[in-house]
């Protein structure tokens, strides 16, 4: 692991066992985390983006794998220790309606985890709340407020202020913007890269919308059927080397798309069906270029034409091993 | 335009619990046959209380407080209770957002269909199953004769939606009104549902009601951007996304770009 990296997940797999089946959420993920940048996590609904988020942020226990947070192994620290690491992981979710409690006042929501962490005197605290609000743009007069008196974007800069009263190095963003009008998605996203800056926080962010990406991460992991099957910095999506991240492209709107253009869409409906071959690569029944190798295991290998670009298929890997 | 050439004709319509509150402020608005009109704004802006008053379905309490609305030139209001209730079931399709909230969980889609094929177009029950299965397989359900006994929860987001809309255009309306029908889907699942939608335009005028201009963007002829109640603007839809002249539309306009891709605009241009 290199020096700089605050975060780094190595090779985690999580596997969610129901009565019926057995579900890989996540399959061999690695990535890393530097300060200062936000890498982008997309991916359809199931392709195991919260998932990942939700082990990173010490929710669900990885099957396999490891994440270490500024090299200490998250899994094997425990006790005080653990929680102080932890700590400075915060997670922002999609829904503030439902990751803040409505009856609970916005003064009592932001002193919680000051409490927690033992912060100082009610005076020290006091101050630190209205820090917080300052940083996420909200006025003094919310905090005698109850969480369901606010609107859905004051909410979601509350859920921020409180992550925030942690002091993280990391943030996780999962689908943050998703529940949101678009001007208040704007003005959120806004805020979001500010505080990126200000406070040189790395950040995670989640979610299924291509163009924002592009307008808001540095780096970008497309996930497929709990892989990643391509990552690079945000210029990978300019000239996408895997299939599935191309289809991604091809059905994002912009506000000047006039035609929808289902030709890519359509041409993978007529796919027939193909037999599930242990091992091979999961996306060749929804691949258009399938060919006979793609029923080996795809590796995540370098892209030639740009260094950090690493896709998940074998069409695209120019030496084959 | 002439009020015989529109499909709907909307005029002064003001909806609310009672006249001093309005949610709905004074709105005119057509649709003629085979056009798309999109009404765009955010949540709470009215809109869907707008579409839901042209096909009968105010929830409890909200009534329409004055003005009219014309649907193929029949005054909704001068209609007896069972006959806007044909007139809703006939003319016009309704798509939800949420086709697993809005689907009965107990009821098969092809119990829904057949009902309403056998309701409103006074079709045998076989009759109606066969057409309830050539309908599910024209919004391209694979294995329609097995899907028709399906019940929701078996279907995935993308597939309720496609039932949806074949529930929708069963008795071939002449007015489809879509609510936000892509929100909760998946970007290439957005895009067939969004083909799906222009596909069944042939015969039938559509109200989509959306809050994602760039949905409103690849679909419609024309828009309608609400805001508080209130229409500010509305026209071609090319003319106001390239041209909006409304200050609100113009905020709109600048926050989807900040999203996307463009120049980033001042702060205060997209706080409101």
């Amino acid at each position: 692991m290199t020096g700089t990296a605050v975060l780094e997940v190595r090779d985690v797999s999580v596997t969610f066992a129901t009565n019926e089946r057995v579900v890989q959420a996540a399959r061999n993920c690695s990535f890393e985390l530097q300060a200062g940048e936000v890498l982008a996590l997309v991916g359809e609904s199931g392709s195991g983006k919260s998932t990942l988020a939700r082990v990173i942020a010490g929710i669900v226990t990885p099957t396999r794998g490891n994440v270490y947070f500024r090299s200490h192994d998250l899994q094997r620290t425990s006790g005080s220790a653990g929680r102080a690491l932890r700590q400075r992981i915060q997670m922002v979710f999609q829904d503030p309606d439902s990751s803040l409690n409505p009856w609970h006042t916005i003064r009592s929501i932001l002193t919680e985890p000051l409490i927690v962490r033992s912060y100082g005197d009610r005076t020290t605290m006091q101050r630190r709340v209205e820090e917080l609000l300052g940083l996420v743009q909200l006025d003094a007069s919310v905090l005698g407020k109850r969480a369901n008196e606010l609107s859905g974007g004051q909410k979601q800069r509350v859920a921020i202020a409180r992550a925030l009263a942690m002091e993280p190095e990391v943030l996780i963003a999962d689908e943050p913007l998703s529940s949101l009008d678009v001007a208040t998605a704007a003005s959120i996203a806004l805020l979001l890269r500010d505080l990126k800056e200000r406070l040189g926080i790395a950040m995670l962010f989640i979610s299924h919308d291509l163009a924002t990406v592009r307008r808001f991460a540095t780096r970008v992991a497309v996930m497929f059927a709990g892989e990643i099957v391509e990552t690079g910095p945000c210029s990978i999506l300019d000239a996408p080397a895997h299939p599935y991240t191309r289809l991604l492209l091809a059905s994002t709107l912009t506000a000047t798309k006039r035609t929808l253009d289902l030709r890519l869409v359509d041409e993978i409906d007529a796919l027939a069906a193909v037999p599930h071959i242990e091992g091979a690569c999961h996306y060749r029944s929804r691949c258009i270029q399938r060919i006979e190798i793609c029923s080996r295991e795809a590796k995540l290998a370098p892209v030639a034409s740009l260094s950090g670009h690493l896709a998940r298929c074998h069409l695209c890997q120019s030496s084959p091993d | 335009m002439t009020m015989s050439a529109s499909l709907v004709a909307v005029e002064n319509l003001s909806i609310g619990r009672s006249p001093s509150q309005p949610i709905v402020h004074d709105l005119s608005f057509a649709v003629r046959a085979g056009e798309v009109l999109g009404i765009i704004g955010e949540s709470g802006s009215g809109k869907t209380l707008t579409a839901y008053s042209i096909a009968g379905l105010l929830p409890a309490g909200l009534k329409t407080l004055s003005g009219r609305i014309q649907v193929e030139g029949r005054v909704l209001g001068e209609l007896h209770a069972d006959e806007r209730r044909a007139l809703a079931g006939n003319r016009i399709g309704m798509i939800f957002q949420d086709p697993l909230s809005s689907f009965n969980p107990v009821r098969t889609i092809g119990s829904l269909l057949i009902e309403s094929g056998m309701r409103h177009r006074g079709l045998s029950r076989g009759a109606a199953r066969h057409q309830a299965i050539a309908a599910l397989a024209a919004v391209r359900l694979p294995d329609a004769a097995t899907t028709i006994d399906a019940y929701p929860h078996q279907l995935s987001g993308g597939q309720r939606q496609r039932a949806m809309i074949a529930l929708a255009r069963f008795n071939d309306p002449a007015l489809l009104i879509a609510d936000e029908p892509t929100t909760a889907l998946d970007a290439t699942v957005q895009l067939q549902i969004l083909a799906l939608l222009k596909g069944s335009l042939a015969s039938s005028a559509l109200i989509l009601i959306s809050h994602d201009l760039r949905v409103a963007a690849s679909m419609c002829d024309r828009i309608l951007v609400m805001h508080r109640g209130r229409c500010v603007e509305q026209g071609d839809a090319q003319q106001i996304l390239q041209t909006p002249q409304h200050a609100y539309t113009q905020r709109l306009i600048a926050a989807v770009e900040t999203l996307t891709e463009g120049s980033v605009p001042a702060r205060e241009a997209v706080e409101a």
